[in-house]
């Protein structure tokens, strides 16, 4: 089976920092992945590489053997680190922004799972709470029938209800042909969710592992394991 | 998918301008009373309406086009470089058309706006006796050109239209390229693009003064006129400044999509 996303010798620098060092790396489909690292571990540059939103210093990053560009942007859904849906729109008019660009988009799903979340579409969504807005955006990233999901700290910032929320959407929502890719370090509320997870620290991959692995040859869990490897 | 960006672009910006045009249109009825019956007036409250309604009228149509530019300057940066630009360049879209649809919109907004502000002289001015002869000396002296030289007027017309649409779009695309090297850096962004504003303002100016030297516009219209006859010049003419402002633009252009494909930094 072709991977989804493949890194191959992958490094990124902001002036002398190196914010990723000649990565390489592999995913394949019908996974959910942990992006696991402390915060400035190289995390949001590798997802922001994904998107096309960087380009590398050095190697290539290929999306189903493509570099990031229109193509990778119709088979990606993106839920990047901060709320960026234009605030001025009402959610409806939000629903026919995704409905115009993405053909994988289900209007239908996307409603339905706003009216189970009390969101009133004829509202506008600067008059959101900030919780509530990330909800509609993740709504948005999640109607859609895409390859890959990036979703960059998409639990961080949010109240023990609403990540359940998102974990439950997240699950329920994704095509098992598809692979999910959470950044996170929040490990505790996402090892439930995750089939693999990546250790990344100062811009190497630290391990790349299936939590079943982890469990049976280490014999700890994957926040303890966490918490050992990047023990301060 | 350029025509779904516009459309969106369109309806991001005529929430803003449309409003404006309504009390442009409102405000010209009052001003067109104000004309018409305003040397009448000699009740104090209503000398003081029609002196704030004069000045309204004014300040609305100044207004317009300080809201053209700075809706312009101002969908570039939010929509493209501040946040919403994670949503606007993970779309299935290629930068060009992100930079064709803004283009388009604000040349569009401008052509709008030119004929609103054309409609609001009108409303002021309709059937008064100075605008009847204002309008029979045009036509006149617009039939005169037209037969005395031979002087195809409509052309005339639609290439000096095509020439300022062009240069808007060219300083659109000023403003845009500023912007897509100031927000590449990770600090001072908008200072950073006013400083480039500038640079570029000044570095254009001087490869012009550098490609003026010597050269003689009189001599080279007289030369023209000499070898190609007085109309074919003034297409001929109107030809080089369409061109040359093309290329202008396109020196922009490309500054604009290269940082933004090579050096995007979004805040």
């Amino acid at each position: 089976m072709s991977a989804i996303l493949e890194c191959n010798k992958l490094s990124k620098r902001y002036g002398t920092v190196e914010a990723l060092n000649s990565v390489d790396l592999t995913i394949q489909p019908g996974k959910i992945v942990g992006l696991l690292g402390p915060n400035g571990s190289g995390k949001t540059t590798l997802i922001k590489l994904a998107n096309g939103l960087l380009t590398p210093s050095e190697g290539e990053l290929l999306i189903q053997g493509e570099k990031p560009g229109r193509v990778s942007h119709s088979l990606v859904s993106y839920l990047p680190e901060r709320t960026s849906i234009p605030l001025w729109m009402t959610v409806d008019q939000l629903l026919d922004f995704y409905s115009d660009f993405y053909k994988d988009f289900q209007r239908t799903a996307a409603v339905q799972m706003l009216e189970n979340l009390s969101i009133n579409t004829k509202q506008k969504i600067k008059e959101l709470s900030k919780g509530t807005r990330e909800k509609v955006q993740l709504t948005m990233v999640m109607s859609r029938k895409a390859l890959l999901y990036l979703l960059d700290e998409p639990i961080g910032g949010v109240d023990p209800a609403a990540r359940d929320y998102i974990l439950n959407t997240i699950i329920s929502n994704y095509n098992p042909d598809a692979s999910v890719i959470i950044s996170t370090h929040l490990i505790a509320d996402v090892e439930q969710v995750l089939d693999e997870v990546i250790f990344i620290s100062k811009g190497l991959i630290l391990l790349q592992s299936t939590v079943d692995e982890i469990r049976e040859e280490k014999g700890v869990s994957v926040d303890a394991l966490f918490r050992e490897v990047f023990k301060c | 998918m350029l025509i779904k960006l516009m459309k969106h672009e369109f309806r991001a910006t005529s929430r803003i301008i449309l409003p404006l045009f309504l009390v442009i249109l409102v405000l010209s009825f009052g001003m067109s009373f104000v004309v018409r019956n305003g040397e009448n007036v000699t009740n104090p409250v209503l000398e003081t309406l029609v002196v704030i309604i004069a000045a309204a009228y004014f300040i609305s149509l100044a207004a317009v086009f300080i809201v053209l530019l700075v809706l312009m300057i101002n969908r570039f940066r939010s929509n493209l470089l501040s946040d919403e630009g994670y949503v606007m360049f993970t779309l299935p879209v290629s930068v060009h058309q992100l930079v064709w649809s803004k283009i388009i919109v604000s040349c569009a907004w401008c052509a709008v706006t030119i004929v609103v502000v054309g409609l609001s002289g009108f409303i002021v001015a309709f059937d008064l006796s100075f605008m009847d002869q204002f309008r029979a000396a045009f036509a006149e002296l617009w039939q005169k050109l037209n037969v005395y030289y031979a002087l195809n007027g409509t052309a005339i017309v639609i290439e000096a239209l095509i020439l300022f649409f062009v240069a808007y779009a060219a300083g659109c695309l000023e403003f845009y390229s500023a912007m897509a090297v100031g927000y590449s850096f990770d600090r001072r962004k908008v200072l950073m693009s006013v400083v480039f504003f500038f640079g570029f303002q000044f570095v254009m100016q001087f490869i012009a003064s550098v490609a003026m030297l010597g050269f003689n516009l009189e001599e080279f219209m007289n030369n023209l006129f000499y070898n190609f006859g007085a109309m074919s010049s003034i297409h001929l003419f109107f030809g080089i400044s369409i061109l040359c402002t093309i290329i202008y633009g396109a020196i922009f252009y490309v500054i604009t999509t290269q940082m933004l494909q090579k050096r995007l930094n979004i805040e």
